[in-house]
């Protein structure tokens, strides 16, 4: 579960998130939707303990993030937009060390590829050099590195962008996998329509304020881009909550 | 945690062809050093032994002649290499190993190795200890001059944070890495030196034992110091070339400029007198005031004269029972024992002056504090060499004394008309040198020891600020 009460945080004159106060239980997704500089990532590194409010709290599975960083840390996955990974080492080697990062070192081989398999990366290409793999590869291993972990709750940072429509589709069905399973999702992206197919709930962001909720079995992907548009351009709300 | 760090960075180490290179070219030079320093004190070793018994020999069959004459032909006092001059031969090439033990004189060493080196061999002294003293170092900034900056550029910093890894779990599996590969590099060239110091024919030194742990230890700090520099000064930088950059010009002031640098300075501040120059000196203050013939010389005499025929309650010199030119030559030997005193602690003062001001330079190069802690183990430094000329002396003045006794006994009347034979000179003893323990041999390299230990400390400190702050300028990246 990610939950956020009353969270600010403000970078001198600039206040980057205001009063930010959500609840996503276990499977949950949220979706934020908002231009860059709206607060969507600054929610994001809340949650990962990287900032310090300046007021409120964050927490995750009941842990608060501030206070104890690492059990927080112990329930989340965090993917952002570029995955990071070492590119010298294969897929397989790399989820072998985010698995021993978390304590995880019972896993053998077949549990790792099992992992890596249920994320859409193949066995073949778990054997293969990072160096080799595509965007979308990368954020596979990611997935996968989560359910090694046994991650309750996903902190995804626009992870979508620059991925093919296929990979998107691919990346997209996986969290929903995770979701129907029990995790709780905080997604941040510009993807309206996958935010539809994916989020429980959509909340789009202005200036570091969620300015809407929604739920999207309530509107048409048209209507929510409306919506969106209307906040974009100064105007207020026009959807349903 | 740290472990999972530590194996991850190993695998990358063994796909990095730059480090599997350098490594490789290290572990070559160390290799070759360690079988050029066994074969050189090998070598060593038999020209000694052979030196050691062509000097009995020519002693023992020199046939009649006055002992005191015998005092001037003189013997050599040789200086084993040990065992441990195979890992670090410090001092042994420069500092001479042969001391001629003649009378009313006090020698410095002669023989020294490196006077028959033409210039480019005295640049290029490859050893074990030279390579892991200035190669360790290189080896480990190429290690991790990447270890905090180039996962800070690949994003990878902010995924181990989000991961929940601490800055004390990074440093310490990064150190962990780099330290074991060079670990094991110093632990292979002390083994393998350790082979071939107990070949057949090289001394053992006392304490080898624990002296062998001593430079294990010693090299293991060493090398930590230089993991936490680059740890520190990796995490510190923007980016790795920036971090490279930086550790290249550490290596060069560390390994290069202070070690050599800081003598020289210290040659300059404190100027030792020149070998001419001392050696003039020392014959002039030894043997002038007594033997000259001003006012205070002649005194001199007549006062021995004069208390030996009180002593034997004889009024001319003709009645003593005992050979007064002996005597004579024993007295102005005793006198010039307190010139050499007095002249050898100066000049021992001016080397320890040098020391003094070479280790502020210890200060900016912990290479300098190595080098005085690892000769001073392995028996090669200032101090094991003193303890050999002291020990020389020593045999020198009861050998004159011997000599002088046998004239003294039995020249009666005949003064310098007496002469022994062979059957005397082969009764005369030899030098056996003993080389001190562990305790002696370090007591003048404490200070050493503590830089060493600053320097660690220093880096450790430098190492945690910079991941830290490495972590914090992440989170608000």
């Amino acid at each position: 579960m990610l939950e956020a009460k009353e969270l600010t945080k403000s970078f001198g004159e600039v206040r980057a998130l205001r009063s930010l106060t959500v609840r996503i239980g276990p499977g949950q997704a949220m979706c934020l939707l908002g231009a860059n500089g709206a607060g969507k990532t600054t929610a994001i590194n809340l949650f990962l303990a990287f900032i310090e409010p300046s007021s409120g709290s964050a927490w995750v599975n009941g842990h608060d993030v501030q206070r104890d960083p690492i059990g927080s840390k112990r329930h989340l996955a965090y993917i952002p937009e570029q995955v990071a990974l070492y590119p010298s080492l294969t897929g397989l080697e790399n989820l072998e060390f985010l698995a021993d990062l978390s304590g995880r070192r019972d896993y053998g081989t077949d549990d790792l590829l099992r992992f890596l398999e249920r994320a859409g990366l193949d066995s073949l290409a778990a054997f293969r050099r990072v160096s080799e793999y595509s965007k979308g590869m990368r954020q596979k291993v990611a997935i996968a590195a989560a359910l090694a972990r046994q991650a309750s709750a996903f902190l995804l940072d626009e992870p979508l962008s620059g991925l093919d429509p296929g990979a998107a589709n691919d990346f997209t069905n996986v969290l929903g996998d995770l979701r129907h399973d029990g995790a709780a999702i905080l997604l941040a992206t510009h993807d309206i329509f996958r935010a539809m197919e994916l989020g429980t709930t959509i909340g789009i962001m202005k200036s570091g304020e969620l300015v809407e909720q929604l739920d999207p079995g309530s509107v048409t992907g048209a209507e929510l881009e409306k919506i969106y548009l209307d906040h974009m351009r100064g105007g207020g709300a026009g959807g349903q909550a | 945690m740290i472990r999972a760090i530590a194996s991850k960075e190993f695998t990358q180490y063994w796909r990095d062809g730059r480090v599997v290179t350098v490594f490789g070219i290290v572990a070559l030079l160390g290799l070759a050093a360690t079988v050029t320093g066994w074969s050189a004190v090998s070598a060593m070793e038999r020209e000694r032994a052979a030196a050691v018994a062509m000097d009995r020999e020519i002693w023992d069959t020199q046939g009649l002649k006055n002992p005191h004459s015998a005092a001037h032909f003189s013997r050599y006092a040789f200086q084993p290499t040990f065992n441990l001059a195979v890992f670090d031969p410090g001092l042994t090439e420069y500092v001479g190993n042969a001391i001629w033990l003649e009378a009313h004189y006090r020698d410095p060493a002669t023989l020294r190795p490196i006077e028959d080196a033409v210039e480019i061999q005295r640049i290029a002294q490859l050893n074990p200890a030279w390579v892991i003293q200035v190669f360790a170092p290189l080896l480990i900034f190429v290690l991790l001059y990447g270890a905090v900056a180039a996962e800070r550029e690949s994003g990878t910093l902010r995924q181990l944070m989000a991961a929940g890894v601490r800055p004390v779990s990074l440093l310490l599996g990064k150190a962990v890495s780099a330290f074991s590969l060079t670990g094991l590099l110093v632990c292979g060239v002390l083994v393998g030196s350790a082979f071939l110091m107990s070949a057949e024919g090289i001394e053992a030194l006392p304490d080898t034992g624990l002296r062998t742990v001593g430079l294990v230890v010693l090299y293991l700090v060493y090398l930590a110091v230089f993991v936490f520099l680059a740890l520190g000064v990796s995490a510190l930088s923007s980016r790795s070339r920036t971090a490279l950059a930086g550790l290249l010009g550490i290596w060069i002031v560390a390994t290069v400029l202070g070690p050599r640098v800081g003598p020289e300075v210290a040659g300059a501040l404190a100027p030792a007198p020149s070998a001419p120059e001392f050696a003039a000196r020392l014959e002039r203050e030894s043997s002038d005031p007594f033997w000259g013939s001003s006012e205070e010389a002649v005194e001199r005499r007549q006062r021995v004269m004069d208390g030996l025929l009180a002593e034997y309650g004889v009024e001319t010199v003709a009645q003593l029972p005992i050979n007064y030119d002996g005597y004579l030559l024993q007295a102005s030997e005793e006198f010039g024992n307190e010139v050499f005193d007095a002249m050898y602690d100066e000049l021992w003062g001016s080397y320890e002056r040098q020391r003094a001001i070479a280790r502020v330079f210890a200060l900016i190069s912990p290479t300098l504090a190595a080098q005085n802690v690892s000769m001073a183990l392995a028996g090669t430094g200032i101090h094991a060499y003193r303890h050999f000329a002291d020990e020389a002396e020593q045999f020198r003045r009861e050998f004159v004394l011997l000599l002088n006794q046998e004239m003294i006994d039995h020249g009666g009347a005949e003064g310098y008309a007496y002469v022994s034979g062979n059957d005397f000179w082969e009764q005369n003893p030899d030098f056996e040198y003993a080389a001190p323990g562990i305790g002696a041999a370090v007591r003048g390299v404490w200070g050493d020891v503590m830089i060493l230990l600053l320097w660690l400390a220093l880096a450790i400190a430098v190492a945690a600020a910079g991941v830290r702050r490495g972590f914090l300028g992440e989170m608000a990246a």
